[in-house]
């Protein structure tokens, strides 16, 4: 099979999965299975012709890939919908700068872990009878800050770590051990430093940081693990996302 | 006979794979082929169509599908394949109880009893 053919039967594939609103594994699995089966069909059909009849012919016996579109979404299960929405809220969008990525992240983690405290907040209430609970409360937004705060150090990091590891330019080793370095120091003293700052426990804050440092080693391990498997995905991504479909070279 | 298609399936297509899954688990293309046995030649399917319905019984927990190992020796992308679960089988009873009162009653208005 030739590579045009295998673009054309990608496509054939693509018109009916993309405008399906579902999360990329969902998608990605999607792919897999109809493609392999286009694949039979158009060695089937090749055997009784040429290869653009052969096409023709699986393009017909697929089906109308809007109305397929239709059906697959109707498929879709709650969990995938709501994977999709919060795909939609956290991966960086096509264009977008990297800073203003991590700081919709981070924004977005405020804000699930003030909506998570509220719910939970009648329970602490309950619990302390009323005493204590202005100090709760301080506590936690000060936890949210230093949560969001290391959300958008990390987004950052990783996302300069992917295009230092996977894109080629000069000065990428010096980089590499610079990023690397911050990583082990910028995290945990979001996390920690800054926690202990706002919430006054400046001495306990210094004990958590010098405690935690020899582990932060792991920490550029676990970015650069983060970015590699972030540039695997949007490689496997941009495969499907550049093939020119139908519905939209008309 | 005429073909069958899309429109006089609606309603009946996701039971009609139950009921081919009863005989062993099957990727999709395998079970698109036995449907087409099982109707004589006369079932004219949208092949896309298969997917969505399999991914809505899978949905439901009345079939699970598991993907080929890798290096399955053969060419080309990795099949699913997707099998009845007890739960599929329950429900292909249910229809199938359906399915024979739904015909007799028609049947009787229509005046051609099964």
């Amino acid at each position: 099979m030739s590579d045009q053919t295998e673009i054309e039967l990608k496509k054939i594939v693509e018109s009916a999965v993309r405008p399906v609103p579902a999360p990329r594994d969902r998608k990605k699995q999607m792919r897999a299975e109809l493609l392999a089966h286009v694949h039979v069909v158009f060695e089937e059909e090749r055997e009784h012709g040429n290869d653009q009849a052969a096409l023709r012919q699986t393009r017909a016996r697929f089906g109308d890939p809007a109305k397929l579109a239709n059906e697959l979404q109707a498929a879709l299960s709650r969990s995938d919908r709501l994977a999709f929405f919060i795909e939609r809220l956290v991966l960086r969008r096509s264009g977008e700068a990297a800073w203003r990525c991590a700081l919709r992240r981070a924004a977005y983690l405020f804000a699930a872990n003030e909506a998570m405290f509220l719910v939970l907040l009648p329970a602490f209430f309950l619990n302390s009878r009323g005493l204590q609970t202005g100090r709760t409360v301080y506590l936690v937004l000060c936890l949210s800050i230093a949560i969001s705060t290391a959300m958008f150090a990390g987004s950052l990091l990783t996302v300069a770590l992917r295009s230092t590891l996977f894109h080629r330019s000069s000065g990428r080793v010096v980089r590499l051990v610079g990023l690397c370095f911050l990583a082990m120091i910028v995290v945990p003293i979001c996390q920690f430093g800054l926690l202990a700052a706002v919430s006054g426990e400046l001495q306990e804050g210094v004990r958590i940081v010098r405690l935690a440092l020899p582990f932060t080693v792991l920490l550029p391990v676990g970015l650069s693990l983060l970015a590699w498997g972030i540039e695997r995905e949007e490689r496997d991504h941009s495969e499907w996302a550049d093939l020119k479909i139908e519905t939209e070279t008309q | 006979m005429a073909a069958i298609q899309g429109d006089k399936l609606r309603g009946h297509f996701e039971t009609m794979l139950l009921s081919v899954l009863q005989g062993g688990e099957a990727h999709g293309l395998e079970i698109l082929h036995r449907l087409e046995q099982a109707g004589c030649g006369l079932l004219r399917l949208k092949e896309g169509s298969l997917y969505p319905a399999l991914y809505r019984l899978e949905g439901a927990g009345l079939v699970k599908a598991r993907l080929e190992p890798a290096g399955h020796g053969r060419r080309g992308a990795r099949r699913r394949y997707y099998r009845i679960t007890r739960s599929g089988l329950r429900a292909l009873a249910k229809e199938r109880v359906a399915w024979r009162e739904f015909v007799t009653v028609i049947g009787g208005i229509l005046g051609a009893p099964a």
